[in-house]
């Protein structure tokens, strides 16, 4: 029984210095990819917000059929494999005439030539390259881009960044596991927050009730972002060499589902229109994006792509015979018939990004996203009160909590205040959002090293968050003159969304600024009447 | 660094991250690919982070040091043959 007993401990003991160590080494960049993860779930709201945009659903309003044909006139035959075309964020519609190369790191690319085209069906600008890099230099999607990115690959090179994410995800899995096996009261401790002498709730308790409420999201969550990672970073090009001798062209067949040789004898293909307006009946919403393979030839096809709608939790593929116009099938997402894998691959996404329910799964999203932060801040903050036990000392590792948890969403918002000033000025957005997260990122870092007191420095990056979540809405609406009477006429929920919450989390940083100035107000009163009551004793 | 001189540490660590790959690409051989093809490719992907998560929460938390070691062992032999005679067979 006493040896019984000892083992539990021991493995508590065990689990606890795990959960400690796992948070410990990587909590400052989980708490940077658990932030931007949170940020990245309303990343095309963001994209939508950044522009002002409202989605016109051009695809089915214009005449496809007809640009597709004009710029096939105009386009090289090599480039005609295959057209993707989507509405960007701009009201433009994009069509990416392209083949299939290997671009210079070596990795299978799409090149050819894109095409921008306005809702009259006139060429705004055309460009030639690999698509990788004409969507990075894409100034449209700039900002979502830019903080997806750090959530990705913390802007670290490929593969190395996709690398260090999945190892942070493993973090993230070990610490949520390790979270869930040390707890002895699961359910008391969903509820328990003790509150100290000053009234303020306990550290370890807020950090436990977060944490206890956030487990299977965690989980779920690191689970699901370790796959992506991992997958693209070397999980396919492994299973390429494995199973495919090294071909990954052939594995990328296998993946996409089509048949690797194809009939390029020429064939008029039917009205891509018929088809469109028929896939959007069949799903009652609109192509996120349409992909028309070897156009004007036997073996001519569309697919169009859904995102999840109407109680539907994974993507829609639909596919047409272009050649006479029929519809042939639901494709999966991968492989050529419905399978275990495919179906496994397409909730991970929805589960990972929480768009299987449209902005309601993504609210909740976000929610827990922000608790899981917490978890990682509490964490942190927990380690360094147990450990910084000097209150004048200066206390290098508070002091790096307050610049990592503070200052981040600060050169967030600094890289979209970037965004906005440079679009205004007619300057490269893509540039000077980067540039501006990083200018934001040397003056924090030198603050963080020049101001002594901790509570100071924290109350000074807190308000420039304030100030930033404040301006922001106003900038956007001067860049772009749509107001939120415009927004409700045009139903831009997206736009008026970001505008909400980023007015919410100002409103929340000066509030917070105000119960820290009363809290400090109070001390000093107390401080005060100490001394005095010590003097008359005196 | 005293890390470095614990037996666990190693075990848990790199030993469980090899094993973990080994068993994610030999799974590319030995899965069935099923009617579309692609099983053998998604499922190993998919079950990496799961295999490696419970191979280190094993060799964490076991007493048995030595069973996981030769458990760990086996998983390694096994695994690199299956791949061995993929390569050369």
């Amino acid at each position: 029984m006493n040896e019984n007993a000892s083992t539990i401990r021991s493995k508590a003991k065990a689990l606890l210095s795990l959960h400690s160590w796992s948070g410990i080494i990587l909590g400052m960049l989980l708490y940077a990819v658990i932030f931007t993860g949170t940020v990245a779930v309303v990343a095309d709201e963001i994209g939508e917000w950044s522009n002002s945009n409202y989605h016109q659903d051009l695809l089915l309003t214009t005449d496809v059929n007809d640009t597709v044909n004009r710029l096939v006139a105009r386009t090289p035959k090599e480039y005609q494999e295959e057209i993707s075309a989507y509405e960007n964020d701009r009201q433009q519609l994009v069509y990416f005439f392209h083949t299939h190369r290997q671009n210079p790191s070596g990795v299978m690319d799409e090149f050819g030539i894109q095409y921008l085209i306005n809702a009259k069906g006139e060429i705004i600008s055309q460009q030639e390259g690999f698509g990788s890099d004409i969507y990075a230099q894409d100034d449209s999607y700039a900002l979502s881009r830019f903080l997806v990115a750090i959530h990705t690959e913390l802007h670290i090179p490929s593969p190395w960044g996709l690398i260090l994410t999945g190892i942070l995800g493993l973090a993230m899995l070990i610490a949520s596991v390790s979270g869930f096996m040390m707890h002895r009261h699961l359910f008391t401790d969903m509820f328990s927050i003790r509150t100290q002498r000053n009234g303020k709730s306990l550290k370890r308790d807020s950090h436990t009730v977060a944490g206890t409420w956030s487990i299977p999201f965690a989980i779920l969550l690191a689970f699901t972002g370790s796959f992506f990672s991992f997958a693209t970073a070397f999980g396919l090009p492994a299973m390429a060499v494995v199973a495919f001798g090294g071909d990954q062209e052939a594995m990328n067949h296998t993946l996409v589902g089509e048949q690797q040789h194809k009939s390029d004898a020429p064939m008029a293909s039917a009205n891509l229109n018929g088809m469109i307006s028929d896939s959007a009946l069949r799903q009652s919403s609109v192509p996120a994006f349409l992909s028309i393979s070897h156009f004007g030839t036997e073996s001519a096809s569309l697919l169009a792509f859904y995102m999840p709608n109407k109680g539907k939790v994974g993507f829609e593929q639909l596919v047409y015979d272009a050649t006479n116009g029929d519809f042939v099938e639901y494709k999966p997402l991968v492989g050529t018939v419905p399978s275990a894998g495919s179906a496994i691959l397409s909730l991970i996404y929805p589960i990972h990004f929480g768009t299987f329910a449209g902005l309601f799964s993504k609210l909740i999203w976000i929610s827990l996203g922000v608790a899981a932060c917490y978890v990682t801040i509490t964490g942190l903050q927990l380690y360094a009160h147990r450990h910084e036990k000097s209150e004048t000392s200066w206390r290098w590792f508070s002091r790096m909590c307050v610049w990592g948890f503070v200052g981040l969403p600060l050169c967030s918002l600094s890289s979209a205040l970037g965004f906005f000033v440079s679009g205004n000025m007619s300057l490269n957005q893509t540039m000077w959002t980067q540039l501006s997260f990083v200018i934001a990122a040397i003056v924090i870092s030198a603050l963080t090293l020049s101001i002594k007191n901790i509570t100071r420095l924290k109350m000074l990056l807190l308000a420039g968050n304030g100030v930033l979540c404040l301006i922001l809405p106003f900038l956007r609406f001067t860049s772009s003159g749509i107001g939120w009477l415009q927004a409700i006429q045009h139903n831009m929920v997206a736009m008026m969304f970001i505008d909400m919450v980023l007015l919410f989390c100002s409103a929340w940083c000066f509030y917070s600024l105000y119960t820290s100035a009363q809290f400090k107000h109070k001390s000093v009163l107390v401080e005060n009447q100490t001394l005095n009551r010590e003097e008359v004793a005196e | 660094m005293l890390f470095l001189k614990n037996r666990r540490f190693w075990l848990s660590g790199p030993a469980t991250l090899i094993v973990s790959l080994l068993i994610m690409l030999a799974m590319a051989v030995w899965f069935p690919a099923g009617a579309g093809n692609v099983n053998n490719i998604m499922m190993p992907l998919v079950l990496f982070p799961l295999i490696w998560a419970i191979l280190f929460f094993y060799t964490y938390l076991t007493t048995n040091m030595r069973r996981a070691q030769w458990l760990l062992a086996a998983l390694f032999v096994s695994n690199s043959l299956i791949l061995t005679f993929q390569f050369l067979g």
